[in-house]
């Protein structure tokens, strides 16, 4: 009986009071999802969201730049993250979905160096309050 | 022996020079030995609503009269006063690069932003409601007030809702640049020092097209001069857009009325439609 | 031995037996009080409190709101209001290994959202009890009035008629920058604050004639006279409402309203809110936020939460731990994404 209800009250602690600025589904299709090499250009660490810039090399050899959203900074700074912290020129591997107009630019899901090392860490979640009924 | 003339001659003498020093001393320095009452730390009590009341807003140097951006809607509505300026020496010491780039952005300041890099690059950015930084913050036509505690000094401005800390008696870094910058502040006297750096380079000094780089440094001076006037002077120092540093200085007005209020200019709103009209749904 | 009764003791006495006694009801696995409860009440001679040089209680510091207790208590937990130190205990280490189950796979249809890289240092602890709201006794907020729940209909129904394409890759159309909440918009982010994914830190200043609150999210400021004068007129409505207070003993009470009609808070419109805070210093950490919610054109009866504002937080030690959080001034692309994305859509998929 006391682990049931401690797994409600669990369970109720990942999806409980989610306000953040935003979710990803206003701007992002899940039905594009996105993966990409590429070279740090630029790393802004600005609210609501930091974007992380990176110059992706085509197979033909042409350079595309896309914009990845990423997360909030301020929890950032406070473990110790600056504006040094992605330097120019670092490569990353980013697995995320495309925007819903086509436009080079993707959320950060899922965020690695080459070697597999997690940069960023993805995961499932819910939309934001009043953009419509929780996704499982 | 000394005679009478030769005396008469020196305090002449000196007279003169004493007038010639006072008449270069550029008008706004407090010269008052004014000293304000005390907060309970000790310090110079700043804490307040104030404002500037001045025309810097439109154009931080002397400028004359002038038509508002569309006078075709708004008649004599929003028309520019002239200003005597509040840059001491007149004319801001720009480099030739950076004087061209100021007469664009004043060509470009309304400039719709319809898409981002015409929103990172072109515009006034009080257009935008986006916050002013530092000094324009401080003579925008709305009040701000100083909330003054020993070791943190919280500034909030009603537009735009911006607010800024200054921290005292420690010297903590930055970890990014930001829109207010990052504020560190000690006491002289009777003036309240701070030392701003890291402010993002998208802020103007105001409506005229007057910017800076990243490389800003200003360093403000709060002095009271009566109790009901701070005098507040900003040395600007950016190596990159002037050729040396230069002063602004101003006095900054109590507001004395009866339950004076720092009432929020949330301005977000009133900007939408200028930023992201063309987006609308057909 | 005689005792001498003080009233600020008795007082004292039926708070502590307010806050810290479980509602009389069945099915509570022990008959004791429960050994720990974070929500401390205010005993005279106990709690130091401090003061001002110039005489207010001491509120000051910076603080977090941030917890994983939820505003409701679920509804299978009906009986329930507190934890006991065990059951916290396993609780607390259910959440951490949440935070820690990065790689969840992601339901088709859901581009993902914000992960725990970004959030999981803040999402602070539990308080003891199983909802924040304390009144009504259920832990659960009152039934809507009828015009409410109407309303919610409508918006529900209108929200589901901007909806295109085949779940579960259907998409919501943004006509204009109004079909996104306000703090999406990053015009205003509604109050009173309740912990949420990031960004739970203040600070609380104190000068002669005022509290003032500098939230780090939004970078709002609240300035709260404390010398009686009466709230602005009615026809001012401020996305931040307008606050007035004043001391009752040790706690600060405060008056608020003239909300802006346009912001939301808990899926209902604010224009008629009534809130009134209680911010009492439990201890040199802790303070107690009490606030009672009123609006009979929304629930049927006012309710109360409470939530701890912590100082004893590694992320929110000092001033500077506060970053600047300029909102509009980056949602640019955010803003063009979800327009001009519901444009794209628009185009393309027909209803």
């Amino acid at each position: 009986m006391r682990t049931t209800l401690l797994v409600i009250l669990a369970a109720g602690g990942l999806f409980v009071n989610v306000q953040a600025h935003h979710a990803f589904n206003s701007e992002f299709d899940a039905a594009r999802p996105i993966k990409l090499t590429g070279v740090v250009k630029k790393m802004e660490w600005i609210n609501p969201h930091s974007w992380l810039t990176i110059d992706v090399k085509r197979p033909d050899g042409a350079i595309e730049t896309w914009e990845i959203e990423a997360g909030a900074p301020n929890a950032m700074f406070r473990r110790g993250f600056n504006r040094n912290s992605l330097p120019i020129g670092t490569e990353v591997v980013v697995n995320g979905f495309q925007a819903k107009d086509g436009r080079k630019r993707a959320n950060g899901r899922d965020i690695s160096f080459p070697d597999g090392k997690k940069l960023f860490m993805g995961s499932s979640g819910t939309g934001a309050p009043g953009e419509g009924p929780l996704k499982p | 022996m000394r005679s009478r003339f030769t005396g008469l001659t020196i305090a002449l003498a000196a007279v003169a020079a004493l007038s010639l020093a006072a008449s270069r001393v550029v008008a706004q320095t407090p010269t008052q030995a004014y000293r304000a009452p005390r907060t309970p730390a000790g310090k110079p009590n700043l804490n307040g609503i104030w404002q500037a009341l001045n025309e810097a807003n439109w154009d931080v140097e002397a400028h004359g009269t002038g038509a508002s951006p569309f006078p075709e809607l708004l008649g004599a509505l929003l028309a520019e006063p002239a200003g005597q300026g509040v840059v001491e020496g007149g004319r801001l010491p720009y480099t030739p690069e950076a004087l061209a780039k100021k007469k664009e952005n004043f060509a470009k300041r309304l400039t719709r932003p319809t898409s981002r890099e015409l929103n990172e690059t072109t515009g006034d950015p009080e257009a935008k409601c986006y916050m002013p930084g530092v000094p324009r913050a401080t003579y925008m036509p709305f009040p701000f007030q100083i909330v003054q505690t020993p070791q943190e000094i919280l500034i909030a401005y009603e537009f735009a809702n911006a607010a800024r800390e200054i921290h005292i008696g420690r010297k903590p870094e930055a970890p990014a640049e930001s829109w207010m910058g990052w504020s560190i502040g000690r006491w002289e006297g009777e003036t309240l020092v701070v030392d701003v750096t890291d402010q993002i380079d998208r802020t103007w000094f105001d409506r005229a097209g007057n910017f800076h780089s990243d490389a800003l440094h200003v360093v403000e001076r709060y002095t009271p001069i009566s109790t009901d006037h701070l005098m507040y002077e900003a040395t600007i120092e950016d190596p990159r857009v002037f050729t040396r540093p230069w002063k602004m200085s101003m006095p900054l007005y109590r507001r004395v009325e009866k339950n004076a209020l720092f009432i929020d200019f949330k301005c977000v709103e009133y900007a939408q439609e200028f930023m992201y009209g063309h987006l609308l749904s057909k | 031995m005689r005792r001498r009764i003080v009233a600020g003791q008795v007082f004292a006495l039926v708070m502590a037996v307010v806050v810290l006694a479980p509602a009389p009801l069945a099915g509570q696995s022990s008959g004791k009080a429960p050994a720990v409860n974070v929500v401390k009440p205010v005993v005279p001679g106990v709690n130091v409190v401090k003061k001002t040089p110039w005489g207010d209680p001491d509120l000051q510091g910076v603080y977090t709101f941030s917890t994983l207790t939820p505003l409701q208590r679920p509804e299978a937990l009906a009986a329930k209001v507190a934890l006991t130190e065990a059951e916290l205990a396993e609780l607390e280490e259910r959440d951490a290994q949440n935070r820690v189950a990065e790689d969840r796979p992601l339901a088709p249809g859901n581009p993902g959202t914000y992960n725990n890289f970004w959030t999981s240092n803040e999402k602070g602890r539990r308080t003891g009890r199983s909802s924040l709201i304390v009144n009504p006794p259920d832990g659960r907020r009152p039934p809507l009035t009828p015009q409410a729940q109407e309303r919610r209909d409508q918006l529900t129904s209108e929200a589901a008629a901007r909806r295109v394409g085949t779940p579960p890759f259907d998409h919501v159309i943004y006509r204009s920058w109004k079909d996104l909440p306000a703090y999406t918009q990053c015009v205003s982010r509604p109050m009173p604050r309740q912990s949420q994914a990031y960004n739970h830190g203040l600070q609380i200043l104190q000068v002669p004639g005022y509290v003032v609150i500098h939230y780090e999210s939004m970078h709002d400021v609240r300035f709260i006279p404390l010398d009686g004068r009466p709230h602005l007129p009615d026809n001012i409505r401020l996305w931040n409402g307008d606050s007035r207070g004043h001391w009752e003993g040790n706690s600060l009470v405060v008056d608020w309203t003239n909300f802006d009609p346009r912001q939301e808070y808990e899926g209902a419109p604010q224009g008629n809110m009534h809130f009134v805070e209680r911010f009492t210093r439990v201890d040199a950490k802790t303070i107690n936020y009490e606030v009672t919610v009123d609006d009979k054109t929304t629930w049927t009866k006012s309710w109360k939460f409470l939530l701890p504002w912590r100082a004893a937080d590694g992320n929110y030690q000092k001033p500077e731990d506060l970053y600047e959080y300029a909102c509009h001034e980056g949602n640019y692309r955010q803003m063009e994404d979800a327009l001009s994305g519901s444009r794209a859509v628009e185009n393309t998929a027909p209803k």
